[in-house]
Formats: structure tokens, sequence, C-alpha cells
């Protein structure tokens, strides 16, 4: 049985890992909450924004931190170009039309990344990743600390707007009710594109957190996806209290589960509640029963 | 005769003939059109007839592959025994699979995330799972190449072809008589609008577990075959979400529901694919990756332009 | 003559709302009863209760003597209670005829069997000449004859029609009219209809239920009904001229 601060420290990384696990499931559950559509290109995404970090780390020695922003306006734009051209044209199309479409953009995307970075991994050196800082028994990794600080504030950002702003709002109406939307005189399209642009940037901003926590390799595009896929059904589709809240239980139980079973069992452990959560309560969590 | 069955016959003979004037690596490539054109079928059955998106369907060929596999290797049985705890394990999963879905109505895409969840469970527990060589691997003996073992299922590339081309010609003989049955009818009715169909006396529930069930048990005979044609399986290969993807681009290019559909995905996608694979080859590109870069640009395309897949407009010219 | 459906103070709230309530009604062998009532009534909520759509919260539902409040729509479907919706639903990518297939393999169980059944009901519900068709294809009063014979394929004693003669012009209401007229004269099929259309209801309905927010507030012929001052306040009008 492991020492109780063992077990802490362990605790506290899973917590802040968990947070930008998050912020990437945020993304989704925005995406999925208003568009309807399941991106299940996501964790592609989330690598290629890792990857875009790694680049400009070695082209321009830019902290992660900061390629966020360069990083996350690519994506925003992206995303909305995404929706605009690809995704809206079918949204009238059955649920499963879409579903494909997203997958066939997931199997381009990480076959892309394996033809133009290969197959080896890809990490970022900054200084601060073999620095910790010691709270009480608790020795929280710094870089840990960072990201899960850029987290928050991208989370706290986003959640400012939805509630706050004239847009976030008419974005929501969007999503409580399209035909509604659309006759008051909404742009749905343009605002669901907007949507799918600041979960894309959602995505960035966490893609550039985690690369300081892990290495990058392409196989790890289709396991973010469904790992976000876990979060948002877990903590609940729609909720973006959530989707952090699954995101942080999921980063707990994956910590916890390398620590009591096996490193490479931790995601039988999401799956295992992935299963229990569609089956008992698929509204998750926070979410709301449709 | 119609034309249609004139097109079919004058096919089957093309592919009984084959053999003929292909050499090896030829049949080895129609070998695996084949085995992608029957696992399509099977997986047709579920989604294009009874409506039911699997993302998962690896998993019934890992455990298919594993269960005969591991029978052989450890007891020695041959695949004509292993074959069938091969179909019962993977009936018993599609139909735990399916209860566990459709008594909690989850369907659309929260029932594929189910099928993806338990696939990718299933991978990684065979990872850790010891008796079937973890993620090491299993690798089951091959004693000779050249005569035709059919007890053992050893022989020579053309006898896996012939294999391969029996069990495809039976699936398809088989979804079309299922089509034009009271089975059919059903599934089409629950997959076009399940609410009417129950209007009409049909027990959704049942009909979309037995097409589980068929589904799962065919598949499962793709699994036996796996196992003995590449005799080695590696969890992270056999159950990878790839897998599961690369069963249902056939069907979904070719035409999910049809019949012809899934052939004709197969043939064009691994045609295609390797053509484009050998000419960027001879141009001195060997880059991994590009193969699938490809089929998420067809797929895409179909996709986009195509979405009853691509044999519809095709027989409609043909006029078949 | 018999009763064939029996309702027993069945009621039904849907979270906290109450939209039966107590309703009682009995429909005997090969009537042609009509369910009307303003929007919001009750009266669709009636229907599924006895479809077996959901179950009622209290009461009971007997037809030919058996109970069968909570059954299952299949079930209730396959003891001999056909109907229609009331935003009609084809299975558009199958033909007219397969359509009706599709009802008719409930009774018989050889492809072909069904399939002369239901070209039987298709030639005549009018849809012959459509029948090799795309559903997706028909215009809706060709639709809602679709409906209709895909429901009479499982052989119901008793049909139930949802506002069937919705968005039809008066000419194609008056051959629908016909069309059950002779089904419940030829067959001796019971129908129990919700109609707003009060020229369809006058003309076929035998027997008259009134309902208004949730309860049954006049029933019989419709010559007593549309004299009845309930009626008239609630939903009929007081100058109104049928």
């Amino acid at each position: 049985m492991p020492a109780l601060d063992l077990v802490a420290n362990v605790v506290v990384s899973g917590i802040l890992t968990g947070l930008v696990y998050g912020l990437m499931a945020l993304g989704l559950s925005v995406i999925f909450g208003v568009v309807r559509v399941v991106n299940f290109a996501h964790g592609e995404m989330m690598t290629i924004a890792m990857y875009a970090a790694t680049v400009l780390f070695a082209a321009l020695h830019l902290d992660p931190f900061l390629a966020v922003l360069p990083v996350a306006a690519a994506f925003f734009v992206f995303g909305y170009a995404l929706q605009s051209a690809l995704i809206n044209p079918f949204i009238t199309r059955p649920e499963h039309s879409q579903f494909m479409l997203l997958v066939a953009v997931a199997i381009i995307l990480v076959n892309a990344m394996l033809m133009i970075f290969g197959p080896d991994a890809r990490n970022v050196q900054v200084d601060y990743q073999l620095e910790s800082i010691e709270l009480g028994r608790i020795l929280v990794d710094k870089a840990r600390l960072f990201a899960a600080i850029a987290a928050i504030v991208a989370a706290a950002a986003l959640f400012a707007f939805f509630r706050y702003t004239l847009t976030g709002k008419a974005i929501r109406a969007c999503a409580d009710n399209y035909l509604g939307a659309r006759v008051v005189g909404l742009n749905v399209k343009h605002l669901y594109a907007l949507t799918f642009g600041l979960g894309a940037a959602c995505v960035a901003i966490a893609g550039c957190a985690m690369v300081v926590l892990v290495d990058v390799t392409p196989p790890l595009g289709p396991s973010y996806t469904l790992l976000a896929f876990v979060i948002v059904i877990v903590g609940g589709l729609g909720s973006m209290g959530g989707a952090l809240l699954g995101g942080v239980l999921i980063g707990v139980s994956e910590a916890l589960a390398g620590l009591f079973i096996a490193p490479s069992a931790k995601s039988m452990f999401s799956f295992g509640l992935l299963i229990l959560v569609l089956l008992l309560r698929p509204q998750g969590l926070l979410g709301r029963r449709a | 005769m119609s034309r249609r069955s004139i097109a079919l016959a004058v096919v089957g003979i093309l592919l009984v003939a084959l053999p003929l004037f292909a050499g090896n690596y030829a049949l080895s490539v129609a070998t695996l059109i084949l085995y992608f054109a029957y696992t399509g079928q099977a997986w047709n059955v579920m989604m294009g007839f009874a409506g039911q998106l699997s993302l998962g369907h690896a998993l019934y060929v890992g455990v298919g592959a594993y269960a005969a596999g591991g029978l052989f290797f450890y007891y020695g049985i041959g695949p004509w025994a292993g074959l069938w705890l091969a179909i019962a394990l993977c009936v018993a999963l599609g139909l735990a699979i399916g209860f566990l879905a459709f008594r909690f109505g989850i369907s659309g895409v929260y029932f594929a995330l189910l099928t993806i969840a338990f696939a990718e469970f299933t991978r990684i527990g065979f990872d850790h799972f010891g008796w079937t060589g973890g993620p090491g691997g299993m690798f089951l003996r091959v004693a000779q190449r050249d005569t035709w073992d059919l007890a053992n299922f050893r022989g020579p590339p053309l006898m896996y072809y012939y294999a391969m081309l029996a069990l495809t010609a039976l699936a398809f003989l088989a979804c079309s008589l299922l089509l034009r049955s009271k089975a059919g009818y059903y599934w089409q009715a629950i997959r076009e609008n399940e609410e009417a169909a129950r209007a009409l006396g049909i027990n959704a529930f049942r009909w979309k577990l037995l097409a589980v069930a068929i589904s799962a048990a065919m598949t499962a005979v793709a699994g036996v075959f796996f196992a003995f044609y590449y005799n080695n399986l590696f969890p992270e290969q056999i159950f990878n979400i790839s897998r599961s993807i690369e069963i249902i681009l056939g069907p979904v290019i070719g035409g999910v529901g049809t019949l012809f559909g899934p052939v004709l995905g197969a043939a064009v996608l691994t045609l295609l694919s390797d053509g484009i694979t050998e000419a960027l080859g001879a141009m001195g590109f060997d880059i991994p990756g590009v193969k699938q870069v490809f089929y998420g640009l067809v797929l895409l395309g179909v996709v986009m332009f195509l979405p009853h897949g691509i044999w519809p407009p095709i027989a409609r010219r043909l006029r078949l | 003559m018999s009763v064939l459906l029996e309702v027993r103070g069945i009621s039904k709230s849907f979270r906290g709302l109450r939209a039966v309530h107590d309703a009682s009604f009995d429909i005997p062998e090969g009537d042609i009863n009509a369910l009307i009532g303003p929007n919001g009534a009750g009266k669709t909520t009636i229907f599924n209760m006895i479809a077996g759509v959901y179950a009622p919260d209290s009461g009971e539902i007997r037809f030919g003597g058996v109970p069968i409040q909570g059954l299952r729509a299949d079930q209730v479907c396959a003891a001999g209670i056909g109907r229609t919706f009331q935003i009609v639903k084809p299975f558009a990518g199958l033909t007219v005829l397969d359509n009706v297939m599709v009802g008719a393999f409930l009774r018989e169980r050889q492809a072909s069997a069904a399939r002369a059944l239901a070209t039987r009901i298709v030639e005549r519900l009018g849809l012959g000449a459509k029948r090799d068709l795309p559903a997706s294809s028909l215009t809706l009063p060709d639709r809602k004859r679709l409906e209709v014979a895909r429901a009479l394929a499982t052989r119901p004693r008793l049909l139930l029609l949802d506002e069937v003669m919705a968005g039809l012009r008066p000419t194609e209401c008056d051959l629908m009219v016909a069309v059950f007229r002779e089904l419940n004269r030829a067959d001796g099929t019971t129908i129990l209809l919700i109609e707003h259309v009060m020229r369809a209801v006058m003309a076929l309905a035998m027997h008259i239920g009134v309902l208004h927010h949730g309860e049954v507030i006049a029933r019989g012929t419709p010559e007593q009904v549309v004299r009845d001052p309930a009626v008239l306040e609630c939903y009929l009008g007081e100058e109104a001229e049928v």
C-alpha cells in the first residue's frame, strides 16, 4: 500500500492534468452541445496543436504558453472554416453521415501528421519542466501547475463569453432551439461556425498546455478523441462545468489506476466508466436529461 | 435471366478462374479484397439492415481469432472446431452489447461510442491477458504451406483464396435471402422508422438483437480465417480502432444496405490504395500513412458527394 | 352488439401536467366512433395509451375483454389494433408495396403470401398504379392512404385513425371517407378516429365522444352531440354549422 504522501501527490497531479483534459473536453462539449456534431476529429486536432507547439518551439524557441496565442487563433480560423465548408452544408443529413464526415477528417489528419512528422515522439524542453513547488507535503510540478492554470483561465473566459456577451447568448439560443433562433433572425450558420472555431481554440490551448507534460505521437490523436468523449459523456453533454469535472475525475482515476494497477491499464478504466455511464446515467453527472 | 444474374454469373466465373492468370501476389490482394468484402457484408447486416452503427467490429474479429487461435495453440484443436467457440463467444458478446444498448435506449452516435468503448476495453484487456500472450502476441504453428490441409486450414495462397471466395459467396447468398425474407423487411422497417415499425407489430428490440447476433457470428468466422491466415495475433493490431474503420470503409464507400456495395467498395478501395502505394513507391515516396490519407480522402469524397455509395449510380448506369 | 374496446377511467399526466383525467367510453364492435375536441384536449394521448405508446397512470383498457393497458405497441398491434400517425411515418426508402408488406408480415410468414395480401390492400386503397414507386415520392394524400394500407395489412379488428383527413382537400377527404365506410361495411372493421375536419366526422361517425381538458364531456350520436350545450360552448361555437 503506497504511502499516503504518494497517493496525495498522485491525486494532485491527476487533478492538474485533469483540468487540461477538461479544457479539451470543453471544446468538444461546446461543439456537440451547440452544433450537435460529433467531432470525431477532436483528439486529432489536439495532437496537431501539440505538434504546432513543438514546431514553434523548435523554430522560434517560443514557450508553449506563449504559443497559445497564435495557435489558438489559427485553430479558431480552421474550426470556423471546417464548419462552414464541410459541415454546415450537411446539417440536414442523417446523423451517421455527419459522423462519417468527421471520421474521414480524423483519418486524414492523423495520417497527415504521420506523414509529416513521422512516428517518433516529439516534445518540448523548457526549464520549468524540471522544477516543482512545495505545498506542504505535496510536490507540485511547475509545468503541470502552469498547464492547469492555463486551462482554468481559458475555461473561465469561455464561460464568461457565453454568459455575458450578446454573441454568446445568441449561440446558446441556437443550441436550445434551432428553429426558433432562425425565426428571430439569428445567422445560425455563422454562429455554428463561430462555435466550432471556439471549440477548436479550446483544443489548441489544451494542446499547447499538454505538450509540456507529455510527448506527442500521431496515435495520440484517436486516443484523445476517445478520452474527450468519455469525459464529456461522464460529465454531461451540454454542461461546461461537467466537462471540467469529468476531466478532473478522469485525470484522477487515470493517475490512481496507473499507480495501483499498471500505467497501461489506465484507459481501460476510463472505458469501463464510459460504458457504465452510458448505461446507467446517459446524461452524465451534470448534464440535462435530453 | 435478368441482367443482374448474368452480370453476377460473369463475375463469379471470373473470380473462380482468377488463379489461372494471377500470380501469388495478385492472389493475396484478391484474398484481401474478399476478406474486406466479407467483413463489410457482415457489418452491413447490423448497419445497413438494422440501422445500428457499430464502430467496434474489430472486437468480433479479435475475439474470434483468439478463440480459435488459442484452442489451436494450446490444445491443437483445429479451426473447424474452434470456429464454434469463436462464433459462440462473439454472439454472446454481441448480444450483451446489444441488450445493454437497446434496453437502455442507446442509439445513434452513443451506440457507436459504446461499441468503440467495448473494443478498446478488450484491446487493453488482452494486452494484459497472459493466456493469449499479452502484448507480445500469439504465434500459431505453421506446419507446411504447399499441400492443402483443410482440417488445419493450412496450405498455399490458392487455398486461402478459394476459402475466402467461398465464404464471401455464402455471405452474399445469405444476405440476399435475408433481405427478401420477413427478417429483411422488418429490419429495413426498423431502420427507416422504428416507431412506425413497432406500430405494425414488430418487436424492434428482438429483431435488432438478431441483427447484432448474426453480424457478430459472421464476423467471428472472419476472425478465425484471420488467425489461420496471418498466424500471428497482437491485441494492439487486431482490436485497433483502425481495423474497425477498415471494416466499414467498404460498405460506406460502396453503399450501405445494398448487397453489392460492400464488395464493390472493398474492391475499389483495395485496388486503388494498392495502386497508389505502388505508384508512390516507384517515385521514391515510401512514407507511412499515405495509404490511410488516401482512404480518408476517398471516404470524405463519398460521404460528401455520394452519400449512398458508389454502387447505386453505377447500377443505374449499367441498368442492373 | 358486443363491446370491443372498453376504456375505464384512464388518466395520464406528464410532469405534473394533467393530459387526460378519468376518461371512460365503450366502443361496440363494428362501430365507427369519433373523438373530437379542441387542440390539447388529450385525444392523441388517449390514442397513444390504447396503442401502447405509453401506459395510463391509472385506469383500465380492455380489448375484446382482455386488459391491454401497459402492453407494448407491437403487442397491441398483434392483439388486433392497428393505428396511423398524425404525422405520417412512411418507410421512405421502401416502395409502396414493400411498405404494406411490412405490415402484412405480421399475419403471413411467407413473403409470397405477404406480397399477395399487400397487393390486394394496395389495390383496394387506390394505390395500385404506384405500388413500385418509392414511398418518398408520394403526395400527402397518397401517403395518408399508404399509412392506412399499412395498418390494414396487419388485419386489425380495431383501426385507430389519427387526424387522417388533415391537409386533404374536400374531394380527397370524401374519397377517404368512402374507403373507411367500405372497410367497416365489408370487413366489419371497427374504427376509432380523431378528427378536426367536421365534414368527415359527420359523414362517418356513428357515435362521437367529445374531449375537453382531458375529460370526456359528451358522448352520443352525432345529432345528440352537436346540440349538446357543453360541446357547443367549448368547441363548436354557439353558431356552428355542420
